[in-house]
């Protein structure tokens, strides 16, 4: 059990983690999200609050943790002219690892083909693999990852994405700061929506989404229009203006949009999207921002 | 022009926006000019030391000694032949006039531009007296300027190599953020540091190895004092330069600053402690300040074992001081070491 509570750029947060949960906490850039996690890394004490894992502080057993948290930074810029499986050794001499050890992960990390490649050498999206490969060389029970795909491409991502759906039958817990909703969506059963220091959200999606009625029209149009003539759209929830369009939350689409239609007659649509809410959607209607503002 | 001004405005913004450079970038630079200024502004109208050896009865002498004090740009120190020698091998003067009943006889080394110019001096004074002088090269093994050289220059290998193999490697790491990620591993932070020491050791053989391979077979250096003492030298300034080296790497996390922090030990030691020239040329008040900073004791205990034939007995006190350096200094690095 790990249990969280902090204040200032992480304010008030009180959060407990269980033993195999996957746990996106996702946000806009400054939500507190890394301070958060360097909190739990262990890497920055809280000015007021405690963090217990596994019923433990980092104060009073801060080697035992290091064992058993594994972590994987945003960037990590390993040695240039190191090669790829000298780096590993390199790391998993901090804990004994076996060479078959480090094949393995290597193996794991779909990088034993460039095992013998320098770092510098390597892709972004590579050189990410190479830090998640080096994060799980000790066997973490928990395994936090900062951002792990921030600024690599699409296929990148969704090799990292795999990589960590293939260690979820170990039983690792994940958590996985990110600003991208798909991630957090595909990646974590339980999500905590962060902003400004705050948790705004938690739970599994599919609640998160319930919560807020489950369904948006997206539109963009020429004149702005007023939230009082929308309220008499049947299941109306709330509605975010935004430059040149807006975003109407709605409890059940097929009754709404002809209302919506009527009443926004006048404004001049000129582009609309109707889709199932996404947790960019509930982020927008907590906040009237989007993440990645 | 506007986009030239905005990217020249930014670039300048960034910079007077970094305490550490503006240090660095403006103050360090006129600080040393002032060291240096201090040091060589008079060079070449500065006194010159000249030993002078009298082998001759008192009564007999002709007037060198006198000849040579008349000249005020002339640091006259009388001495015996030995220790007009040593002081030549240390650098504390530049030539050596010997006199006898048969006359004048001035010795230097033709590759010391100092000694050029002391011998200039030497001769132009003699001259007044039309005292007969004769000059002889010393081209002796352990006399000449290369052998005043090679020690000085096996010290400059040690501290730089410590300085930049160790301080700006630790920089890089933790720039880098490589040195989180190995904490987070859990790798143990004194073997962190210990490796530092290690590979040191290791780098500095070969460094130290290959100077003194060339030394010896292009100009026929050689060790003359034991082999164990100048291995406890070697060792001894390798500890000093890993400690300095962490205390100054300790906290920079920008290449920027730990560039500054490290120029800012290295340059200054460079030219004060008497690397390639002696630190003799130095105000007498600051000689004895500059004879204990930690590189000029390991150019002179090198110098002591190579040229001098020193043992283990004549360098174990500079030894013990420049482990102590090495030993406080390194608690001072670890204390303030940041490490994320």
């Amino acid at each position: 059990m790990k249990t969280f509570r902090a204040l200032r750029a992480v304010d008030g947060v009180d959060l407990t983690i269980r033993r195999g949960e996957y746990v996106g906490l996702l946000g806009p850039n400054g939500a507190g999200k890394t301070t958060l996690v360097e909190m739990i890394e262990g890497i920055q004490a809280p000015d007021d609050g405690e963090i217990h894992i596994f019923g433990k502080s980092w104060a009073d057993s801060a080697e035992e943790l290091r064992k058993r948290v594994g972590l994987c930074l945003q960037e990590t810029h390993f040695m240039d002219k190191i090669r790829v499986r000298e780096t590993m050794k390199l790391f998993g001499s901090f804990h004994d690892s076996t060479e078959e050890r480090v094949d393995e992960m290597l193996g794991l990390v779909n990088l034993t083909d460039k095992s013998r490649d320098f770092v510098v050498n390597l892709s972004g999206g590579q050189k990410q693999r190479l830090a998640l490969g080096i994060a799980l060389l000790s066997r973490p029970e928990i395994l936090i990852l900062d951002e792990p795909t921030t600024g690599l491409d699409p296929h990148a991502r969704r090799e990292i994405w795999k990589i960590l759906g293939d260690i979820r039958n170990a039983g690792t817990t994940l958590i996985l700061t990110t600003h991208y909703m798909e991630e957090a969506e595909h990646l974590c059963e339980r999500i905590v929506v962060m902003d400004k220091g705050r948790v705004l959200a938690d739970g599994p999606k599919r609640e998160l989404l319930a919560s807020m009625g489950g369904e948006t029209i997206s539109f963009r149009a020429k004149k702005k229009i007023a939230e009082k003539s929308l309220r008499r759209v049947p299941g109306f929830l709330s509605y975010i203006p935004q430059d040149g369009g807006g975003r109407v939350f709605v409890s059940r689409m097929r009754d709404a949009l002809p209302v919506f239609l009527s009443a926004a007659k006048s404004a001049g649509i000129t582009d609309i999207e109707c889709r199932r809410s996404t947790l960019d959607d509930v982020f927008i209607h907590m906040t009237g921002r989007t993440l990645n503002e | 022009m506007k986009q030239i001004l905005q990217l020249s405005l930014a670039q300048l913004r960034g910079f007077l926006r970094e305490p550490g450079i503006l240090f660095w970038a403006f103050a360090f630079p006129i600080l040393m000019a002032w060291v240096l200024g201090a040091a060589f502004d008079k060079k070449g109208e500065g006194p010159v030391s000249v030993s002078l050896v009298q082998t001759s009865p008192a009564a007999l002498r002709p007037t060198a000694g006198a000849s040579l004090k008349k000249d005020p740009l002339i640091h006259l120190r009388e001495e015996s032949a030995d220790a007009a020698l040593l002081a030549l091998r240390r650098g504390e003067s530049q030539i050596i006039v010997e006199e006898n009943s048969a006359g004048v006889k001035v010795r230097f080394d033709p590759a010391n531009q100092e000694a050029v110019l002391a011998r200039y001096r030497a001769e132009r004074a003699l001259s007044k007296n039309q005292l007969p002088v004769n000059v002889e090269q010393i081209t002796a093994r352990g006399s000449r300027y290369v052998d005043f050289l090679v020690p000085g220059l096996v010290a400059l290998g040690i501290m730089n190599s410590c300085m930049w193999g160790i301080g700006w490697l630790m920089i890089e790491f933790r720039m880098k953020k490589l040195l989180r990620a190995m904490i987070a591993a859990s790798m143990k932070r004194i073997q962190y540091l210990i490796s530092f020491f290690v590979t040191r050791i290791i780098a500095n053989t070969v460094e130290t190895g290959l100077l003194l391979l060339f030394a010896g077979l292009y100009f026929g250096i050689r060790i003359e004092g034991t082999l164990l003492a100048f291995m406890m030298v070697i060792v001894a300034g390798l500890v000093a330069f890993t400690g300095i080296a962490i205390l100054g790497a300790c906290r920079a996390a920008s290449t920027q600053v730990g560039n500054g922090i490290l120029n800012a030990v290295t340059l200054p030691l460079m030219i004060l402690s008497g690397v390639f020239f002696s630190y003799h040329n130095f105000p007498d008040a600051v000689v004895p300040i500059i004879r204990y900073l930690p590189l000029t004791l390991l150019a002179d205990s090198l110098r002591a074992v190579f040229v001098e034939g020193a043992g283990v007995a004549q360098v174990w006190l500079s030894c013990a001081i420049l482990c102590i350096t090495g030993a406080v200094t390194f608690v001072a690095g670890l204390r303030f070491y940041r490490w994320y």
